[in-house]
């Protein structure tokens, strides 16, 4: 096995402590990993985007409470017979110890980034799925993260493991919006810093769709972390809606061979908004393929940030990667960065980035309007044409025309027709 | 009537003269070509016709039926009943082309006062135009223009003329990039709509459209002027003779 996989936390509770005394356990190895010199390098990725400010004391935080929905029905309790599990990861640490000790912050690393050791240390409960070998799941599974009303920080925390040659949809939905009734919150920042790592086992598949919705008061830094074994693969469509500060970090670890992951996200940037993307693929086994396609429509004075790094390794014979990306700026004031890495180790590869910001194109303007439509309506046929090659790629109908409205209304926000 | 009028028309791109008065009349019910060497301002006259940005017109008229064109934006101008088939249609991702011709057949039906299609009515017009023009129908669900071989995206835009019934069609160039058989199908399309109200502005390099779409009258544009006009005969004596003679003729 990849020594990147090696469990960070030693395991040395096999369900015989109780949930209090793991978590306990948990949160002072990360504290001290979150202390060590290694993290605190000043990592570059972090260079347009200010790192939010925590407390780090453990035991003061408040946390999101996990709704969770099978499908779209709501149920908080483990369904029996049922094959698969979803549950708090509380009650998956009671019912399968194992698991949950071996596999938790394995993939997700403490000692590797700032913000994923804050989390591991401050975290008071999880979502945790679980999908046995074997397993073909048709209805998507939903996971929906929202605040509690409260000003504390939130540090939610998702793991989930599909066995081999299973497969599955998950459907997460980030809903990062305060409670405005509770005037003291409109005025201060929120703070959300949550964590999701997921682990393919041989030949297993998941399609993950992941929704982030935002309001002023929210800043939110998330992680999704996923290691593929081989011949697995995982594909995520990624939608950011409003928020005025939203950044989010794929890390990727194409760990077997001909391990697949296709990552297609979309933002959406009201005025003023900041958005920050990074994602970091590791092709670390022969015969990995990883595409990504990263799309923003940046608002006035919104600014849009890209960092995509492409690792492969010397053992990654034969891998192919492919990394495009396009801002779509939508006024002189709109900004945007990108900042592509490429790292290869080896000679045998096929690796290919783009990387475009610009206005809507003037000559597909011009073809609109020399058809008869009017200049707002053009702008907003290429607009929609922006966000519909990404729904296009969607495989799910309900999800795709979901995120249609979703999308239509957001950009009626940014102040587009 | 003439539909179209042009009076010492003069052009720009930048700091570059490209039109040098051209002095041009249309009137309804004709098809005129534009033939000309590479360079001599075909397309520069249609697109400025049409109203794309980079074109500026420094001196000269341009009148449509009777009114400044000039003073209109490129919508304006074809809710009047301008119509443009582009020599290289532009491609529009994630635009379905279905949904672009609806939006334009209804943008110009509501400049009309008259009702606006619904997506019904309007498909079994589009299916029946489709076949006319031996377009497949899947062209239909992808995005405009993306992923159409030269030809299917000519077609497309003659497949947009026939849905928005001009007064006055310019084609720049329709011809270029076509095997005979789409040029047949494109040349069938022209001439259905070809009757007494229409007039068409044909721009061609070659003479081989005009011997499916037959002109009234050609006009040789060279060096940003009209240096000869005639019948249909004048397309095949510039087919024989080159562009040459005519080049020498603008320079005296």
């Amino acid at each position: 096995m990849n020594n990147l996989l090696a469990p960070i936390l030693p395991v040395n509770h096999s369900g015989q402590s109780t949930w209090e005394e793991w978590l306990d356990y948990i949160h002072a190895a990360a504290q001290s990993a979150a202390s060590s010199e290694q993290t605190l390098i000043r990592d570059e990725s972090w260079k347009y985007t200010r790192q939010p400010a925590f407390r780090t004391k453990v035991g003061t935080f408040a946390t999101t409470e996990p709704v969770i929905r099978t499908g779209f029905q709501q149920t908080d309790e483990p369904v029996k017979g049922r094959q698969w599990d979803l549950m708090p990861l509380s009650r998956a640490y009671a019912l399968k110890p194992d698991l949950v000790t071996t596999q938790f912050g394995r993939i997700a690393r403490a000692d590797a980034r700032l913000m994923t050791a804050l989390n591991t240390q401050a975290f008071k409960d999880g979502v945790f799925l679980y999908i046995p070998p074997g397993q073909v799941i048709h209805e998507p599974v939903e996971i929906v993260l929202t605040l509690t009303p409260s000003r504390a920080p939130a540090f939610p925390r998702v793991l989930i493991l599909i066995g081999a040659g299973s497969e599955c949809q998950v459907i997460e939905r980030h809903i990062w919006v305060t409670d405005h009734s509770d005037e003291a919150s409109e005025h201060a920042l929120r703070v959300v810093n949550s964590v999701t790592e997921i682990h393919l086992e041989r030949r297993a598949t998941l399609t993950h769709y992941v929704e982030q919705q935002g309001d002023s008061s929210v800043r939110t830094v998330s992680l999704t972390s996923v290691c593929l074994d081989e011949d697995s693969f995982y594909r995520s469509f990624q939608f950011d809606g409003l928020g005025t500060l939203l950044r989010h970090e794929q890390d990727i670890l194409l760990a077997g061979t001909k391990a697949h992951v296709q990552l297609e996200t979309l933002a959406l940037l009201a005025s003023r908004e900041h958005r920050d993307r990074q994602t970091r693929i590791s092709h670390a086994a022969p015969a990995t393929r990883s595409e990504q396609r990263v799309r923003s429509v940046v608002g006035a004075h919104a600014t849009s940030i890209y960092g995509g790094r492409i690792r492969i390794q010397r053992n990654a014979a034969g891998s192919d990667a492919i990394q495009d990306n396009h801002h779509l700026l939508l006024d002189s004031s709109s900004r945007a960065m990108s900042r592509p890495e490429l790292e290869i180790a080896i000679d045998d590869v096929r690796c290919t980035h783009g990387s475009r910001s610009g206005e809507l194109d003037r000559d597909a303007l011009f073809y609109l309007r020399s058809r008869g439509i009017d200049p707002d309506h053009a702008r907003h046929l290429l607009i929609r044409g922006f966000t519909e090659e990404f729904l296009a790629l969607i495989p799910s109908e309900p999800i795709r025309i979901g995120w249609q409205e979703t999308i239509a209304k957001t950009l009626s926000r940014i102040g587009e027709p | 009537m003439n539909l179209l009028e042009l009076r010492n028309l003069h052009v720009a791109i930048g700091d570059r003269m490209v039109l040098k008065g051209v002095n041009l009349e249309v009137p309804a019910g004709e098809l005129h070509a534009v033939m000309g060497p590479n360079g001599s301002g075909k397309s520069t006259l249609v697109q400025t016709l049409a109203g794309a940005e980079p074109y500026r017109v420094t001196d000269g008229q341009a009148h449509f039926l009777g009114s400044d064109l000039l003073a209109w934006t490129p919508e304006e101008r074809a809710r009047h009943g301008l119509f443009l088939a582009f020599q290289y249609p532009v491609e529009i991702p994630g635009l379905g082309n279905a949904y672009f011709l609806r939006s334009s057949v209804n943008a110009i039906r509501r400049a009309r006062g008259e009702a606006e299609l619904d997506a019904a009515d309007f498909l079994s017009t589009l299916r029946s135009e489709l076949s006319a023009m031996e377009m497949k129908p899947e062209l239909l669900e992808r995005s405009v223009n993306q992923g159409f071989s030269g030809g299917e995206k000519k077609r497309n835009e003659i497949l947009q003329m026939k849905l928005l019934k001009p007064c006055l069609a310019l084609l720049d160039e329709t011809d270029s990039g076509l095997d005979i058989d789409a040029l047949k199908i494109v040349a069938r399309g022209i001439n259905a709509m070809r009757d007494r109200k229409r007039g068409f502005l044909v721009v061609t390099h070659y003479q081989r459209l005009l011997d499916y779409v037959e002109p009234d009258r050609v006009h040789v544009l060279v060096n940003g002027r009209i240096v000869q006009s005639g019948e249909a005969d004048l397309a095949q004596m510039l087919e024989q003779r080159g562009y040459d003679w005519l080049t020498e003729l603008s320079q005296v």
